[in-house]
């Protein structure tokens, strides 16, 4: 019997209303009494199932919906059309309820207390919460060790910087232990240290049994984290499915990077040619189902007179640029 | 259940402790206001040359207004800017992510700063008013049970106001200041309500202003005794309900947006 699925979205649309102001005077005073709007589609026809203890991460281009599918998971936007059903609630028709099985962050919105220290938030939250005392320490005990926010716990939150802050906002939205976690934009002004730690925590939790749903635009965290990935454009969702399968589907192409003795105008194999040129040095590519990358590199070498080569590792910010920019 | 809305409470009173300076700033204002006050009735009651006016002493008068002026500060809250900020600045959908109501959030957190006022400002003014400008006691202890139901009036009037917002498309002051103004003429908080024709008193004490001010104030200086305090600390409760009533309609009204618009 396959697991039933801990979210579960049909038929998901959502439109906004935006009034329009105009932006002349007579315009905007003429908006004072019949307001004119446009409809905005955010969300179109989405379906989607995501399994217990899954680890899914959505992209998107700015504007593409991510956010509007997170608002209405978190039970904080109601959609226009179809349903969505989380761990068994309607989000946005229980939210209190829903509330208590979800943990979220915002990377753009704290929940920290700012001018207070970021225990005593954590203190509040366990009383919303009701967190048993036991739970309550050993998850601090944990969460100080791995992500290392002991020295802060004693700071109120606007003397920490942006990365400080993102490992305790993470922290505050664990600590009732919630079985789903949205992080949207979660490792936002973190540096290469405080990302390494931030997705080995990741890692962790969901080992442990969360499903967690994160949007970001950063590739290297879905790279790292996420099995499965669901690339959103225009309020639609162009791609559903494994990391692996999206690198091999549109890795076709193999980029080479050669310098040569002297200046190379053209490369004349079937399948591979010249991109960028600039004196002796050229950036290639290889159609791999017309040519294969050893055939192309055993060709070129015989062939033209090579300095030095380079094979390029396929790039998933190139590729994801791509469908952005071409679709699937 | 009531733990967690005590938390918030105790958790925006440490918050006001982090501001320590404000209230140096509020208490100054009160006490400049009450000199203001003195001298001013000082010069009404030697140009009338009568012990009374309109029932009220001198001695009753300056009571009267040192207690207004205490009522005043504790019972404006902060909440039309804090629903303001939240709406403006997106923090609205962030709170609705917690398992809370926004009302009650909003309500326990106001009780904890006011908790914070009332501790580190009011006590100490009217301890000083008590020993050095001879203001007289409370005439009935219930006094204290109105005061309560006066803050609770006067929160859910600010709340209703704040909520403005969601159709102002973010700007709630303007609004705001009115109804301090219109709270401050109608409410005997400035001027008692003794002071008005007695058609116009007849009219004005029915209004939640002068539930939140008339009331309480009349009843520490005696003028509201005996059973008519309980009726009076009735009308309270009456307010109280209807106002309720009426944030929760609007509140579900605004929430409605919010969950359409996005915040």
């Amino acid at each position: 019997m396959p697991i039933a699925p801990i979210i579960d979205v049909r038929d998901l649309s959502k439109e906004f209303k935006t009034y329009l102001r105009g932006s002349t005077l007579k315009e905007n005073l003429a908006s004072l009494f019949s307001r004119k709007y446009k409809i905005h589609t955010a969300l179109k026809n989405i379906n989607l199932k995501i399994a217990p203890g899954e680890f899914v991460g959505i992209i998107g281009p700015n504007g593409a919906g991510k956010s509007t599918l997170i608002k209405i998971l978190t039970g904080i936007l109601l959609p226009t059309n179809g349903k969505a059903i989380v761990n068994g609630l309607v989000p946005y028709e229980q939210r209190e309820k829903n509330a208590r099985q979800m943990g979220v962050v915002f990377g753009q919105r704290t929940q920290l207390w700012w001018d207070i220290p970021v225990k005593n938030t954590f203190e509040l939250l366990k009383a919303i919460y009701e967190i048993p005392e036991k739970d309550f320490r050993a998850r601090m005990k944990k969460f100080s060790q791995v992500l290392g926010i002991e020295k802060y716990l004693e700071q109120p939150t606007r003397k920490l910087s942006l990365g400080e802050r993102m490992r305790c906002e993470l922290a505050a939205c664990l600590l009732h232990g919630p079985p789903i976690v949205y992080l949207d934009e979660p490792t936002i002004g973190l540096d290469v240290e405080g990302k390494h730690r931030m997705r080995k925590f990741l890692k962790e939790v969901n080992s442990a049994g969360s499903t967690i749903i994160l949007t970001t635009h950063d590739v290297g965290d879905i790279e790292e984290l996420c099995e499965r990935i669901i690339i959103v454009d225009s309020g639609k969702i162009i791609y559903d499915g494994s990391f692996a399968e999206i690198k091999k589907k549109f890795g076709k192409e193999r980029i080479l990077l050669a310098e040569f003795h002297k200046p190379v105008k053209r490369i004349s194999i079937n399948g591979v040619k010249i991109l960028e040129r600039k004196e002796n040095t050229a950036k290639i590519s290889v159609n791999t189902e017309k040519i294969s990358l050893t055939e192309a590199l055993k060709k070129i070498l015989s062939r033209y007179p090579v300095h030095d080569i380079e094979i390029e590792e396929p790039d998933i910010e190139e590729i994801i640029r791509r469908i952005y920019r071409e679709g699937i | 259940m009531l733990g967690r809305y005590l938390k918030l409470a105790e958790t925006s009173f440490k918050e006001m402790l982090a501001y320590r300076t404000n209230f140096i700033g509020g208490l100054a204002q009160s006490v400049l206001t009450l000199i203001a006050f003195w001298f001013l009735w000082k010069a009404i009651f030697t140009t009338a040359g009568t012990p009374e006016i309109n029932g009220m002493t001198f001695e009753i008068m300056i009571t009267y207004m040192v207690i207004s002026s205490l009522i005043r500060p504790l019972a404006w809250s902060f909440v039309e800017g804090e629903i303001e900020y939240d709406v403006r600045m997106g923090g609205i959908t962030r709170k609705l992510t917690i398992p809370m109501s926004y009302p009650l959030y909003r309500l326990f957190g106001n009780i904890g700063a006011v908790g914070y006022k009332v501790m580190t400002w009011g006590f100490p003014v009217l301890l000083g008013a008590v020993l050095i400008v001879k203001v007289s006691m409370p005439a009935s202890l219930l006094f204290f049970v109105s005061l309560i139901f006066s803050y609770l009036i006067n929160f859910l009037l600010a709340f209703l106001t704040g909520m403005w917002v969601f159709w102002s498309g973010g700007k709630v002051w303007g609004l705001t200041l009115s109804r301090n103004m219109i709270s401050d003429m109608v409410s005997g908080s400035l001027m008692p309500l003794y002071f008005f024709p007695a058609w116009l008193f007849s009219i004005l004490q029915l209004l939640p202003f002068a539930a939140a001010f008339h009331i309480p104030l009349s009843i520490y200086i005696g003028k509201i005794s005996g059973v008519e305090i309980f009726s009076a600390l009735g009308f309270q409760v009456l307010w109280i309900l209807i106002l309720s009533a009426f944030v929760g309609f609007v509140w579900s009204r605004a929430k409605k947006r919010i969950f359409s618009q996005g915040g």
